[in-house]
């Protein structure tokens, strides 16, 4: 009985060493958002290649939509990039949109990107990044893949692999086609 | 109107103009007007909130610097919605709440005393009663040890009187 405060403050020091263990198991260059399993902002964002048009997201609604965050002086978008272009040619436009919104950038910059490295997606900008703050993204390439709901399903932000594009889409579409089902 | 009569008037108008018009900045006093472009009084004031509200929230970029501090663009972009925010008339709990709903907590830079946070703010204090309680304990028995001690003769002095008492019967048996 006398002795139980020698045993106290290891005790007390447990939890400390714990939080410590967890702490350093975390990969510090990821971050949270707060966006997944929330409703996407909507916005309407001019279009890259012509100002006077533009696209929204409710443009998609019922869709599986891909909503990428680039910049042409992003290196890991040059890297992703053949994967958005497989995405795009491999998945139904009627089922999965994918959106390019050009961050912290020149419109002609990116125009000559994809001029460059091809594509053929709706690209807008963001001036100001207003959108992209609404999202809370930090950096690029920020990925988000968002439900036929119009829900957040994921948040990726580094450049995306094709094993994580089709692991989500596929997983999504199945979700939209269940939707779907059920709503018939 | 006779001549002299549209003198008085006019003169009555000239004096009384100053007046009206105080009373009609007095009466604006406390309502807040609308912010304008290049107000600079105005400009100023919602340059300081922006800032102030600014050092509050993390730099996304530059995670160990402030809003207000980091010249990374994004910060700068941050910047700019606030004070636009500011504009509107939103408070800085609404501020607040708008970057945390896209950014999640951690871009408070002091986090809020709630959930696990609560071990942060709770902890230091808990540490500190914990070790005061320590320490007293210590010190109780140290002070006792040392009563004890004071109460009891010391030990030549047992001896000493032991030995008297030894010595003092062998006398007697003698």
């Amino acid at each position: 009985m006398r002795g139980w405060w020698r045993w106290a403050l290891p005790a007390a020091a447990l939890p400390v060493l714990a939080l410590l263990y967890w702490g350093l198991g975390q990969d510090q260059r990821r971050l949270p958002s707060a966006l997944e399993g929330r409703e996407a902002p909507a916005f309407r964002l001019a279009n890259l290649y012509d100002p006077s048009d533009s696209v929204s997201l409710s443009d998609f609604e019922g869709k599986v939509v891909v909503l990428n965050y680039w910049a042409s002086w992003c290196i890991p978008c040059i890297s992703e990039h053949p994967v958005l272009v497989r995405l795009r040619e491999t998945y139904d436009p009627e089922e999965v949109a994918l959106i390019g919104v050009l961050f912290q950038d020149r419109p002609e910059n990116g125009m000559r990107f994809i001029e460059e490295l091809g594509g053929e997606w709706p690209l807008v900008t963001d001036p100001g990044s207003l959108t992209a703050i609404e999202y809370g993204v930090y950096g690029v390439p920020e990925t988000y893949f968002i439900g036929a709901d119009g829900v957040v399903a994921l948040r990726h932000d580094l450049a995306v692999t094709w094993d994580l594009v089709e692991r989500n889409v596929d997983s999504l579409l199945v979700a939209r086609r269940g939707g779907a089902a059920a709503g018939s | 109107m006779p001549r002299a009569w549209r003198c008085g008037a006019l003169a009555m108008v000239l004096f009384a103009a100053p007046a009206v018009a105080q009373t009609v900045d007095g009466a604006l006093d406390g309502i807040e007007r609308p912010a304008a472009p290049g107000d600079p009084v105005r400009t100023a004031e919602i340059d300081q909130r922006t800032a102030e509200i600014g050092a509050t929230l993390r730099c996304p970029i530059c995670r160990q610097q402030s809003v207000a501090e980091s010249s990374a663009r994004i910060a700068r972009e941050m910047q700019d919605v606030i004070r636009t925010m500011l504009m509107e008339g939103r408070t800085a709990e609404e501020i607040e709440a708008y970057f945390v709903e896209a950014y999640g907590p951690w871009i408070l830079l002091k986090p809020r005393a709630e959930g696990m946070n609560l071990i942060v703010y709770a902890g230091p204090g808990l540490a500190f009663l914990l070790g005061g309680f320590l320490v007293a304990r210590r010190i109780r028995r140290g002070r006792g040890r040392d009563d004890e001690e004071r109460a009891e003769p010391a030990a030549p002095d047992h001896l000493r009187k032991a030995d008297r008492r030894w010595i003092e019967a062998a006398l007697r048996e003698s």
